[in-house]
């Protein structure tokens, strides 16, 4: 356990001495000049925690819905929270009702995500059960999926189409500290829940059934959980736009790192899935594209293949 | 001394009415949806919104908190599904969870609960390791390492071999011994015969007949619940098992 965890954080830190080392025309980590001191500062720095807190957010997201759904397929996107999110801030764009730089569209964003939270707990009957709220979140996911798409048709001219369809397949590059400001105090809330709900996630190494005559306030515990999912995947959306993928895949990379109880599941995750994001980032800014790649495309451009190797692997052991 | 009254759930259980006092096992047999689940369901709490009464001691356990419904019961499901090979000792530490007695006690109950199901050489193993036997065992071990004084088992020996078929209804009897009230629904007539000191049997969500098992398995009360004409077959010592009548 303590090896397992050193060899992430010396992955951690190997990976964030790169990201913060890339991006320019050649690899320097100690700021030469001013100007470098401002590029690591304003533009370096926040980048790689921006990424990071995102990664902790999505990694945490997606290991709390696959143990509260009972379902090793749920991740963020199936519960159409970032879909929500995502409506609320393309929509809000659209009608021009506040400005691409304003504090206003985060904020919009995020209720979004609660606003689509609010409508899959009365849609799926308050008392979830697995297979119901799947259904329900894939309903709404379609939904908000279709209305974005109707709003890039009516996008005004080919610019803000290009922006707002790029923002959807998300990044980290040029937030600067006011996003990460903006995920820190919702990652740091999201994390205090999550430590208040610590014995009835390990309670779900149990069956449903016998986990309801724990003594939990189930319908409480639920509902505070899919909050905690809520938040974490909104202040990713309005942050970084959408970027799927690592809610799936870092749980199941904990798994195959050998760890199982539910909340060693969860926090490890977290830090997974911000280490894989540092990581992504990190190679987005050293491929020499025209327009720099889009951080969701790229992770599940290398994120797929590599599960399928790891569970043949895992497979024939 | 546990008391239903007139307990009701819409569509599956109709106005039952009964009472058993402490350090008894009882069962509770019918057909399938007859109810039986339903019955252990509502008064283990894991089934909401059932009309009626369901006292223990002078706890309403219908209406009281979740959390004062864990210190009075202890509730074993029909089927147990294990989908993350987590170890069977973090499966015994956290079927105390929200328990409310010190850290010593509650360890004592687990060392206790170790030797009495011989847990010992399964401990570090993950639960998705083992037999469904085994599984049963460590459930068992779990209810037992709760300590209360109302256990609840659904189908405790459905798909177990006759070893362990015994062995659970062994320990269920020993449970009840220690002066435990244990409610336990069962598909074996003749394990019911064998074991129980009361039963109760169910037909469509009603009560149609309850008592000691041979004032309750008699032709008629069999033939109205399982719609089968059935005769008992005994050997000298008394064991008995079911055959239909030719």
């Amino acid at each position: 356990m303590i090896l397992r965890s050193l060899v992430i954080l010396a992955f951690a830190l190997v990976l964030t001495l790169w990201h913060l080392g890339s991006g320019g025309d050649s690899w320097s980590l100690l700021p030469q000049n001013e100007l470098d001191t401002f590029i690591f500062t304003e533009i370096r720095l926040p980048r790689v925690i921006l990424a990071f807190c995102n990664g902790v957010a999505l990694g945490l997201a997606g290991s709390v819905l696959q143990l509260l759904l009972r379902n090793p397929l749920a991740e963020p996107g199936i519960t159409g929270i970032a879909g929500g999110a995502a409506l609320a801030t393309v929509a809000t764009l659209y009608l021009g009702a506040v400005g691409p730089v304003s504090w206003w569209l985060p904020a919009v964003g995020l209720l979004g995500g609660i606003v689509t939270l609010g409508l899959l707990w009365l849609l799926s009957g308050r008392q979830p059960q697995g297979i119901r709220i799947i259904l329900v979140g894939v309903a709404l996911s379609a939904i908000s999926g279709a209305l974005i798409a109707v709003v890039l048709n009516l996008a005004p001219n080919p610019f803000a189409f290009q922006e707002w369809a790029l923002w959807l397949m998300g990044s980290v590059s040029n937030r600067g500290w006011a996003y990460v400001w903006l995920i820190l105090p919702l990652l740091i809330v999201s994390l205090v829940l999550l430590m208040t709900q610590r014995h009835y996630i390990q309670a779900q190494i149990f069956d449903e059934p016998t986990v309801q005559t724990l003594g939990f306030n189930e319908a409480w515990s639920k509902f505070l959980l899919l909050l905690v999912t809520a938040l974490l995947v909104s202040a990713s959306v309005v942050t970084a736009g959408i970027i799927g993928f690592i809610g799936l895949v870092a749980p199941h990379l904990v798994r195959l790192l050998g760890l199982r109880r539910p909340n060693q599941l969860i926090y490890y995750s977290g830090a997974v899935g911000g280490i894989l994001l540092v990581g992504v980032d990190a190679l987005v800014q050293t491929i020499d594209t025209r327009v720099e790649l889009q951080l969701g495309v790229v992770i599940a451009l290398i994120g797929a293949p590599w599960l399928l190797l790891l569970l043949h692997r895992s497979g024939r052991t | 001394m546990l008391e239903l009254t007139n307990l009701s759930y819409p569509k599956r259980l109709n106005n039952v009415n009964y009472c058993a006092s402490a350090g008894r096992l009882v069962g509770v047999i019918g057909a399938n949806g007859s109810g039986k689940s339903t019955l252990l369901s509502i008064i283990a709490g894991a089934l909401k919104k059932a009309n009626g009464e369901v006292k223990w001691h002078s706890d309403d356990l219908l209406h009281c908190s979740p959390s004062e419904q864990r210190q009075q019961l202890a509730y074993l499901a029909q089927k147990n599904e294990f989908r993350e090979p987590v170890r069977v000792s973090d499966l015994l530490l956290t079927s105390q969870v929200n328990i409310k007695e010190s850290s010593a006690t509650l360890s004592a109950w687990r060392e206790r609960s170790i030797d009495e199901f011989h847990l010992g050489n399964l401990l570090s193993r993950a639960i998705t390791e083992l037999s469904g036997g085994e599984q049963r065992r460590v459930m068992l071990a779990c209810i037992y390492a709760m300590n209360r004084s109302l256990l609840l088992a659904d189908e405790p020996t459905a798909s177990l071999d006759l070893h362990y078929q015994l062995l659970v209804m062994d320990w269920l009897k020993a449970m009840s011994k220690e002066g435990k009230l244990v409610l336990v629904a069962l598909h074996d007539l003749a394990l019911a015969a064998q074991y129980c000191d009361e039963l109760l049997l169910l037909n469509e969500g009603q009560l149609i007949a309850s008592g000691e098992p041979n004032q309750v398995l008699t032709d008629t009360n069999l033939a109205a619940a399982y719609k089968v004409s059935v005769d008992w077959l005994c050997n000298s010592n008394g064991v008995a098992m079911l055959a239909r009548r030719l």
